[in-house]
């Protein structure tokens, strides 16, 4: 060996020791779990092989960083299905929210159920408490175990149901008016005009500031004092709003481009989507600056993640992707294609690393722990 | 090898020790990317474990690994340049991690290697980190010979200006 090579050999690359440390009891479990190999007895070899791969699959599955092993997709359209998670898994955990004409459904590791009927939207509060789901011109509060906690109605639809990061209130928006009522049900009140897409609330500790579109402007309101902290002009009508975890960023999807503001509603970037394309929506990550955007381009949808000033187009599909949402550790991004959810795994060089399919019983809403 | 083939752990303890490492480092080396290397040398090596029935014992274990991790790593190397957005300005993709701050790293030697541009770093890590042949390289780069002799001189000479 060379010395280069001694060289080498000897020194320890980033994220070596901690990736050694997360690797190691991987590979332990994955020959633990396996039956004793024998060399003679081809019989039983044959007759255990599918059930240790079975095992070790289940392992890599379970395993986070082992989960890409599970498939691979490339970025070109997919022409594979992903796999269909099974009965007893969810990756990234928590339950899932989807809402159709079937019911309102929740689905955790435990399968799907049925809490509630045919709702229009929904969403889960903080700490996945409570729902929040509209029928019409009603809001109705229901617990995950589906009864009725309160409901109000107005004149014209209620859309876009937005639980506060602490809880205390839910923002929608009916009738061109952005409101807000308590989680009880109670003091429902106008907050402002308001239409297009769902109010995004600031996560701010002890500030409650919602922003939400009003034309073509972005306005970001406190909703203690009902102060209008910035209106922001942009070129079209926001498709959706998203803060960073931090609260010191402010995604605006638009048709044909995306812009980034600042908490005090200054312009940092913004970014033409390439022609043929258009933006359908996006969102931050759970934790840090990265977000995630979908795009389309006639009867496929592509989805980037974008980190800083790179962008990794990870996944292009046939169909339409209507909603996105991390899962709550962060660590998986559920998409609603028509009536189906995918899961993937957004992750590094090629962006994704597992993608698994929920039968979902409608749209895709929500995701709490 | 034994013991592994047996399903002990102890024997699979030992080969991840011995063997997991270099793949790590190998993999960051040409990936540049923690846990892109994080993810192929554990891909690398469960996929070795799994094969381990069909291993010829005569043939050491540790160049069948570093096979399997250099063509990942080369794998996601390339599938990560082919995955450069173009034509969206503000969000330019700048896929290869050119921001590496080379001098961070602990040890010179590895900094220098790491600041080497794709062509030259790629066969310095399998020609002096992985042990493959000229001739193995140029396989697994689709590369001719001497391209990969020429790289790997320009490479060194690099290094050497770099360390000296």
């Amino acid at each position: 060996m060379s010395d280069l090579g001694r060289r080498l050999r000897a020194a320890r690359a980033p994220g070596e020791e901690a990736a050694f440390r997360r690797a190691h009891p991987l590979a332990l479990a994955a020959v633990s779990a396996a039956p004793p190999r024998r060399r003679r007895g081809r019989r039983a070899l044959r007759t255990l092989a599918p059930l240790l791969t079975a095992l070790i699959a289940a392992g890599l599955l379970l395993t986070p960083a082992g989960a890409d092993v599970r498939s691979w997709i490339s970025d070109a359209v997919t022409s594979s299905k992903p796999a269909p998670v099974r009965a007893q898994t969810l990756p990234g955990g928590g339950r899932i929210l989807t809402a159709g004409r079937d019911g309102l459904f929740v689905r955790s590791a435990r399968g799907p159920r049925r809490i509630f009927g045919d709702v229009g939207e929904a969403a889960w509060s903080p700490r996945g408490l409570f729902v929040a789901a509209t029928r019409g011109i009603e809001l109705i509060a229901v617990s995950p175990r589906g009864e009725r906690r309160w409901s109000l109605h107005h004149r014209a639809p209620i859309r876009h149901p937005r639980w506060a990061p602490s809880g205390y209130q839910i923002a929608y928006l009916s009738g061109g008016s952005v409101f807000l009522v308590d989680g009880d049900g109670s003091d429902d009140a106008r907050l402002g005009a308001a239409d297009g897409a769902a109010p995004a609330w600031r996560p701010a500790r002890g500030h409650s500031q919602l922003a939400y579109a009003r034309g073509r402007s972005v306005v970001l309101r406190d909703t203690i004092d009902h102060r209008v902290l910035f209106a922001t002009r942009v070129a079209r009508r926001p498709l959706a709003l998203s803060w960073s975890a931090d609260g010191e960023r402010l995604l605006v999807v638009e048709r044909d481009r995306i812009q980034l503001l600042n908490q005090f509603g200054a312009r940092l970037r913004t970014s033409h989507a390439p022609a043929g394309t258009r933006n359908v929506t996006g969102t931050f990550a759970r934790s840090g600056r990265d977000w995630t955007l979908v795009r389309t381009q006639g009867a496929s949808s592509r989805l980037m993640l974008v980190s800083g000033q790179d962008t990794l187009k990870v996944l292009e599909l046939a169909g339409r992707v209507g909603a996105i949402t991390y899962s709550p550790r962060g660590d998986w991004l559920a998409l609603g294609v028509g009536r189906s959810v995918w899961l993937v795994r957004p992750g590094y060089h090629a962006g994704l690393r597992g993608v698994h399919t929920v039968p979902a019983h409608g749209r895709l809403m929500d995701w709490a722990p | 090898m034994r013991a592994a083939l047996r399903g002990d752990t102890a024997g699979v303890d030992w080969l991840f020790r011995e063997h997991w490492p270099a793949a790590y480092r190998a993999a960051w080396l040409i990936v540049r990317d923690e846990a892109a290397a994080e993810d192929i040398a554990q891909e690398g090596f469960l996929a070795a474990l799994r094969a381990l029935d069909r291993f010829d014992r005569a043939r050491p274990f540790g160049p069948w690994l570093r096979t399997i991790v250099a063509r990942r790593a080369i794998d996601a190397a390339r599938a990560r340049a082919l995955r450069r957005e173009v034509g969206d300005e503000p969000l330019a993709a700048v896929v290869a991690r050119e921001d590496i701050d080379a001098p961070a790293l602990a040890d010179d030697v590895l900094a220098a290697v790491a600041a080497l541009p794709d062509d030259q770093r790629i066969p310095i890590a399998l020609r002096h980190l992985l042990g493959f042949t000229p001739g193995e390289i140029a396989e697994l780069l689709d590369l001719p010979r001497g391209t990969v002799n020429s790289r790997l001189r320009r490479g060194l000479d690099a290094l050497s200006e770099a360390l000296t």
